[in-house]
């Protein structure tokens, strides 16, 4: 059997389309004005941390209300190692020694964010992988709120209980676009892969899984030290486009919106990680908007503080009566049928289907 | 040894409050299998209600925030929940997180997010002396008050016809429905039951603190959420005592832990949580045999 590029195109065809269709957007909106620009960079951090969040709880089918702190971890990392040195030796004294030397510029920041974050994220599943259902989500909302405290009250991460400045704001819009990319390719490699797939068995049925020999502890300790190091990278690229630390910046709200994007577009699926991220970043600009009073074409109000949120959650509430299984219902992008090479959908491009027993035209709809 | 009486009784009433809520979070948990995070926001329109009728008598007070909380808890039912029956845990969960922020920032649109003070219960404050123990009146109303509404709970779900159901829907909503339980009306109980577990927090907390913010309820029914799952979801005896174990554990843990880590109290409680559920992944009161069997 030989592999065409044709079989490869639509084996990637997945990854291929988000990052496409995201290339779009982001053409569209890089030359818009700063504000819309800082929206954009925020969006796509929020695609990267919903990403890194799907890697674990939609290939696992476990759920996870900790994330926000893996986000956070990447962020302190990421974020204080970019403090220049001067300022860092007076906001935050009591760093250890091999944190005052050293500057990291955005993308290493990023690196060492992810891994700092990736490692702790690994630590922490040697427990917590064991559980699955509603304590699964507990004791990572214990974690959630262990982490919290750490960000809020040790000295060394901040001068008087708070707030850091100081990072450096270079997240751009196309930087962070492909930060996003990798991360898809990254998550799409994994969902692909031998470890993936074993996972996603499990997912699907748990004792057959076990029956087959898959280690599943083993499983999903990788997949949430890999999600976690994902979110971390996020983190980092959050943090440089704000530009200052703060500990509730990663707690139970940043978790559940992520949690919420994730199953607005479809938890089982990484085009459902997107689009969800897309429309409810989309949908909460928009309102925000109306809520300024900028105006939105020809609309033009002016609505009180906290108007725009309760639209927010009233959309969140709709698309999840309306649509339970998610706006993408658990599926990938697939190559269009009469694109693919005679046989081709047979082939690679049927692997990437999901387990749930989807028909080939099914997946076209999307398409 | 009067230290700790005194320690006791703070302890017994924060623990009594985390109970309350622990119960009100298991009802709809055990009918429905929803874990509604907007249980948080039933306890803080409830306290918004104290304000919004200010200076009306305590009898008219309790009435407006019974019924107000209550009816509330039958319209996110009826307007959510009962669409969505059926869906996937996480969505559920999901969609109680939406409502929670949508009425959150409703009250925000109204009320503004700094916090307002109201003066309700303000006489029960006055530490009452008995001996040489100086104990807060609403301390003893409040282990009063939930303790005879968990007597009565307690009463209702052993003696009454619908109490019966609602623990039969609780243990096994199929075979409950089968054999006859109307599944929508248990539900309607469940959440009017946690309506009232919400109001009657609301009450008892607002007296406590006497300042209310639209993100009041979070915190504590968190701490009601964990509760509920280390004493065995589903379970309502359990939940009580998961909650009384979480607000005793509080009260323990400040006072016992050194000065330098009084700040990361909520962090150390957490730890032994984790490990509560590591041993008992199930809750500590769920007996082998209920567990799921393949």
């Amino acid at each position: 059997m030989t592999i065409s590029p044709r079989r490869i195109i639509a084996a990637l065809w997945p990854v291929l389309s988000l990052v496409a269709a995201l290339a779009v957007i982001v053409a569209l909106l890089a030359n818009a004005s700063p504000a819309v620009v800082a929206y954009l960079v925020q969006g796509l951090v929020a695609a990267i941390t919903v990403v890194g969040l799907y890697v674990f709880v939609g290939n696992s089918g476990v759920l996870s209300l900790g994330h926000a702190a893996f986000m956070g971890v990447g962020a302190y990392v990421g974020g204080i190692a970019s403090i220049p040195l001067v300022e860092r030796a007076v906001l935050l004294p009591s760093l250890p020694g091999f944190a005052q030397h050293h500057v990291l510029s955005l993308w290493p920041a990023a690196v060492l964010g992810a891994a700092v974050a990736g490692t702790i994220g690994y630590v922490i599943a040697i427990p917590v992988g064991r559980l699955a259902g509603l304590a699964a989500a507990i004791a990572t909302l214990a974690v959630l709120q262990i982490a919290q405290d750490v960000m809020n009250n040790w000295g060394v991460l901040s001068s008087d209980g708070g707030t850091t400045a100081g990072v450096p704001v270079d997240s751009t819009a196309w930087g962070t676009w492909l930060a996003l990319a990798i991360v898809i390719a990254i998550a799409y490699l994994y969902q692909r892969s031998r470890w993936g797939i074993r996972l996603r068995a499990s997912r699907e049925d748990l004792v057959a899984a076990r029956s087959v020999g898959i280690n599943i502890v083993r499983e999903r300790r990788f997949a949430f030290a890999l999600s976690a190091a994902i979110v971390g990278f996020g983190g980092v690229f959050y943090v440089h486009s704000v530009g200052t630390l703060t500990g509730p910046d990663y707690y139970f709200a940043t978790s559940f919106s992520m949690l919420a994007m994730l199953v607005v577009g479809g938890i089982n699926s990484l085009a459902g990680a997107i689009t969800g991220a897309v429309v409810l970043t989309t949908v909460t600009d928009a309102i925000a908007r109306l809520q300024n009073g900028q105006g939105l074409g020809p609309l033009h109000l002016t609505l009180p503080n906290g108007v725009s949120a309760a639209c927010v959650a009233i959309a969140l509430i709709l698309i999840l009566i309306l649509r339970p299984a998610g706006l993408t219902g658990g599926r990938e992008v697939q190559m269009p049928r009469r694109w693919r090479a005679p046989g081709v959908g047979d082939g690679l491009g049927s692997g990437t289907q999901e387990p749930d027993g989807q028909t080939p035209e099914q997946a076209d709809v999307l398409a | 040894m009067n230290t700790i009486l005194q320690y006791g009784i703070d302890a017994i009433s924060s623990a009594a409050l985390y109970g309350l809520l622990a119960l009100g979070l298991a009802m709809t948990f055990g009918v429905a299998r929803i874990v509604n995070l907007a249980f948080s926001e039933l306890v803080m329109v409830g306290s918004y209600l104290i304000l919004a009728i200010e200076p009306a008598a305590w009898p008219l007070v309790i009435f407006v925030v019974l019924v107000g909380v209550v009816l509330l808890a039958l319209l996110m039912e009826r307007a959510v929940f009962r669409p969505l029956r059926g869906a996937d845990a996480t969505t559920l969960l999901v969609a109680s997180f939406g409502i929670s922020l949508l009425l959150e920032n409703v009250v925000t649109a109204f009320e503004g997010t700094n916090a307002r003070s109201v003066n309700f219960g303000a006489a029960l404050v006055a530490p009452t002396h008995i001996g040489s123990l100086s104990i807060a009146k609403l301390d003893l109303v409040t282990i009063a008050v939930t303790g005879s509404l968990l007597l009565a709970l307690t009463v209702f779900f052993r003696r009454s016809s619908v109490g019966v159901q609602l623990r039969a829907a609780a243990a096994d909503f199929e075979m409950a429905e089968m054999l006859g339980v109307r599944s929508t009306r248990m539900i309607v109980y469940a959440f009017a039951i946690s309506g009232v577990t919400a109001a009657v927090a609301a009450l008892l907390l607002t007296a406590q603190t006497g300042t209310l913010t639209p993100t009041l309820g979070v915190q504590p029914v968190l701490v009601a959420v964990v509760a509920t799952v280390i004493g065995g979801l589903g379970n309502l005896p359990g939940a009580v005592v998961g909650g009384l174990l979480m607000g005793a554990a509080g009260t323990v843990l400040s006072v016992t832990l050194p000065a330098g880590l009084v700040p990361y109290q909520g962090g150390v409680l957490y730890v032994l949580v984790i490990v509560v559920l590591l041993a008992r992944p199930h809750g500590l009161f769920t007996r082998a045999s209920s567990l799921e069997r393949i």
